[in-house]
């Protein structure tokens, strides 16, 4: 037990002196070691050890249920560990709550933001620690705390607006805030750049950068290898509950990380070049009203061909969503004119264009592509309950073949644990997602509308999503790709339209562009064509 | 113009009930409990201030037996549906049958008659000095049950504990969000259980008005739906207090009217239906409303250890 109190980084100096060369625990603000936790027969963390320092960015690494998410949970007090040690400081702790991390100055930033829509910024940041006069809560001192941390670190919020009102990039903003207001000295953030556009990613990188310079210790949870290499100073790599090695950011590659990830080396889906065919769907000049006056379309004309991928490219919220909409009929009153297979789908139905062949991979999954508590052949049949496939003497709903497939679909597209009986939302956020790919792939579609297709979901089944959509389009379906991700949109599409304000500002073959006219093409700015 | 005063009274009269018992529900919808429960809690309320006052023998401890007869009771229902995640709707609903049936027990074993107590002592008027003098006023706010007047210092306790303390803002989030206050290592059962016995009190004072305040009797089921009248005027006070007044004020005039129009019309069937039709004209959402019940409203919540 001895040596477990000194702390457990000791006994394995090889394994971290490679990280600072100063010696073992010198300067730890965290050290957690041997942690374990199983959640029934899954082995969440197995005998993990993780140390931070206080002016660090970390990065901790992983395919989506490598344990990641698990261990800061446990530093924060929301689960116990089974086995293993945490120190603060040198001293060994037992957090036992939430409040008890919060007390020690641990905070963590939630991936769904813990805030109260309908309240302020400043009573979002204030619930649990209100600034008082007189037994009285005092809204104006405590906007004007809001406003100093707000200035000291860069989060530009405003304290008086509701926070239902602000963009999610701001959401988060109020979340650091809150966080560094209850008192954080350490600042978990779960995947934090999931939610952002491109600008907002660098601010928050700004905002880390700031909160090094204070001294704070920030640790993120990501699989993201890029933001990965461009923001931490060391990086943890997790894979199947065990910590696989740890590495200085400046030692590394993606490559060297990536593999340490998923345990060996994976292949990019690259797009193939191909003669497209013929035009499978055209739009001109469509614009969309909605009731409150807001016009999120105002003039997109764009056509997709059979054998191509179309990406559109845009800030969030520049018409994408409605675009989908529009091409599921499930936003009505729409004004231009639509064909598809040279027809016009004015008062076709969604189940129509079900049937018609258009599959649609929903940008909100949880909102528009499954039902969270039905189970995986419940949330399989979806769409296909007006063709005869999954009935049997026409009428009755033939659960063996839905069962069948869901096996067949939970396989193919790894959706784990593979247990079909569970109610969709007890699945992690990335397999959810795999499975409404496999769903919505199952259908063999002319035409595929994938907004988001890869969001939360990790490098392994991104390749394979990748590899699938270039599938069908070799297939010869069109494939209208919309995505928030460069990336994903430059190594995918054949063709890349740009969205800005509900127009189309711009289209060409994707290996036309230069980066830099995306990004302006994108904010509104001009082409340099 | 004595039509009038006279109208204008009886609205205040019947205003105060229904103004309690929907503070009560806008405290408890607040955090996150809905309010369907009000009409079981504001008979145990009125069942209390006469068992109260008959025991003792003053009006003042019926008051306060009132108070804890309905904090009793809504505490079951909060228990049940925070300990044991029921159905707030079910249990809600299940609790207005239970308390209808247990009061016409109670009455029965206690006095030994049918659907009637024996008669209490009542809480008598106060009269306000000078006030009484002044010419119309006089004769609204002159002379009145304390329990009419004490709706206005409270009524503005209610406003500023809901706004302007660290309590209001807990129950807020406790109400849209639950799982803020958990992740801040805030207890969620316990706001809600802390504004349950709010609602109580503030349910069985309602409750006590309507048996010891106007009357001097328990009378079976003589809530007669102002629990769900109530529930309307949160509803349509966006649950906020200022509103949720405004709403107690319209059921009160819908009330008064239908009083009023009863010794004139011919079929009073119809005249007695208005504050009800007001109800669910209010319920059914006809009248936009600015403001969205909290979100996890009505939801069980379960708490991390």
């Amino acid at each position: 037990m001895g040596h477990m109190e000194a702390g457990c980084l000791d006994a394995k100096p090889s394994f971290h002196q490679a990280a600072d060369g100063l010696g073992a625990n010198m300067g730890n603000v965290i050290e957690m070691c041997g942690i374990s936790k199983a959640f029934g027969s899954t082995q969440a963390n197995d005998g993990v050890d993780f140390a931070c320092r206080a002016g660090e960015v970390l990065c901790l690494l992983g395919e989506n249920g490598a344990g990641k998410t698990t261990l800061m949970k446990i530093l924060y007090g929301m689960y116990r560990p089974d086995a293993g040690t945490i120190s603060l400081d040198g001293e060994r702790v037992s957090i036992k709550s939430p409040r008890d991390a919060i007390r020690r100055g641990i905070q963590m930033v939630h991936q769904h933001f813990m805030l109260v829509g309908p309240l302020s910024v400043t009573d979002n940041v204030m619930i649990g620690k209100e600034v008082k006069s007189h037994g009285l809560y005092d809204r104006k001192a405590a906007a004007e705390k809001v406003r100093a941390l707000s200035g000291e670190y860069g989060l530009k919020v405003p304290p008086e607006k509701l926070v239902r009102e602000l963009s999610v990039g701001e959401q988060q903003r109020v979340e650091i805030i809150k966080a560094l207001y209850q008192g954080a000295r350490v600042l978990i953030l779960d995947e934090p750049t999931a939610v952002l556009t491109p600008q907002e990613v660098e601010e928050l990188f700004d905002v880390i950068n700031r909160l090094r310079e204070s001294g704070k210790s920030v640790i993120m949870i990501t699989h993201k290898l890029k933001e990965t290499m461009a923001i931490s100073d060391r990086v943890y790599v997790m894979r199947q509950g065990r910590m696989v090695g740890q590495r200085k950011t400046g030692e590394t590659s993606i490559d060297e990380l990536s593999e340490m990830m998923v345990g060996h080396q994976v292949a990019r889906a690259d797009r193939v070049d191909s003669e497209p065919g013929e035009v499978i769907l055209r739009m001109e000049h469509v614009a969309l009203k909605r009731k409150d006056g807001g016009e999120p379309l105002r003039d997109v004309t764009l056509e997709v061909r059979r054998g191509e991928i179309l990406g559109i490219c845009g800030v969030e919220g520049n018409g994408q969503m409605e675009l989908a909409g529009v091409l599921t009929a499930t936003a009505p009153g729409w004004r231009g004119e639509i064909w598809y297979k040279g027809k016009p789908i004015r008062h076709t139905p969604t189940a129509g264009l079900l049937a018609g062949g258009i599959s649609c991979i929903q940008a909100d999954r949880q909102r528009d592509g499954i039902a969270m508590s039905l189970d995986v052949p419940h949330n399989l049949m979806m769409g296909y309950q007006q063709t005869g496939i999954f009935r049997k003497h026409g009428l009755l709903v033939d659960w063996k073949k839905i069962q069948a497939a869901s096996a067949g679909v939970m396989e193919e597209y790894d959706v784990r644990p593979p247990e079909p009986r569970r109610a969709l939302g007890e699945f992690s956020g990335g397999n959810q997602q795999k499975f409404v790919v496999g769903r919505e792939m199952m259908r063999r579609p002319d035409l595929m509308i994938a907004a988001h297709p890869t969001r939360g979901v990790d490098i392994q089944a991104t390749a394979f999503i990748h590899g699938r959509l270039l599938d069908l389009k070799a297939q010869g379906a069109g494939v209208l790709l919309i995505t928030a991700d460069l990336d994903e949109l430059l190594q995918l599409s054949d063709r890349v339209a740009v969205i800005y304000d509900g127009r189309i500002v711009g289209c060409k073959k994707a290996g036309e562009y230069q980066l830099m006219e995306l990004g302006r093409l994108m904010g509104g700015g001009q082409s340099d064509a | 113009m004595d039509t009038v005063i006279s109208i204008l009274n009886s609205t205040l009269r019947l205003t105060t009930p229904i103004a309690y018992v929907t503070l009560g529900a806008v405290v408890l919808e607040k955090s996150g409990l809905n309010a369907l429960s009000m009409e079981g809690v504001m008979l145990s309320g009125a069942f209390g201030a006469v068992l109260g006052s008959w025991a003792t023998g003053s009006a003042w401890f019926g008051v306060l037996a009132a108070m804890g007869c309905a904090i009793l009771v809504s505490l079951l229902r909060s228990y049940l549906a925070i300990a044991h995640q029921a159905n707030q709707t079910v249990s809600g609903v299940g609790l207005n049958i239970l308390a209808g049936g247990a009061t016409a027990m109670l009455v029965k074993v206690i006095w030994g008659m049918d659907g009637r107590s024996d008669q209490v002592v009542a809480l008598g008027d106060w009269t306000i000095p000078y006030v009484a003098d002044i010419p119309v006023v006089g004769k609204l706010l002159g002379q009145q049950n304390p329990l009419v007047y004490l709706l206005v210092p409270i009524a503005l306790w209610m406003i500023l504990l809901l706004n302007k303390t660290a309590f209001g803002l807990r129950v807020a989030a406790a109400g849209e969000h639950p799982e803020v206050l958990s992740s801040l290592g805030l207890r969620v059962s316990r706001y809600r259980y802390l504004s349950t016995i709010l609602s109580g009190a503030l349910s069985g004072l309602g409750g006590a008005y309507l048996s010891i305040g106007q009357l001097s009797f328990f009378n079976q089921d003589m809530t007669s739906g102002r629990g769900f009248m109530a529930l309307a005027a949160c509803v349509f006070g966006g649950w906020r207090v200022g509103g949720a007044l405004a709403g107690s004020l319209l059921f009160g005039f819908a009330n008064a009217l239908q009083l009023r129009l009863q010794t004139t019309v011919r079929y009073t069937q119809f005249v007695q239906m208005i504050p009800y039709v007001v109800t669910l004209v209010v319920l059914s959402g006809f009248i936009k409303r600015a403001n969205a019940a909290p979100a996890a409203g009505g939801k069980p919540y379960q708490e991390q250890e």
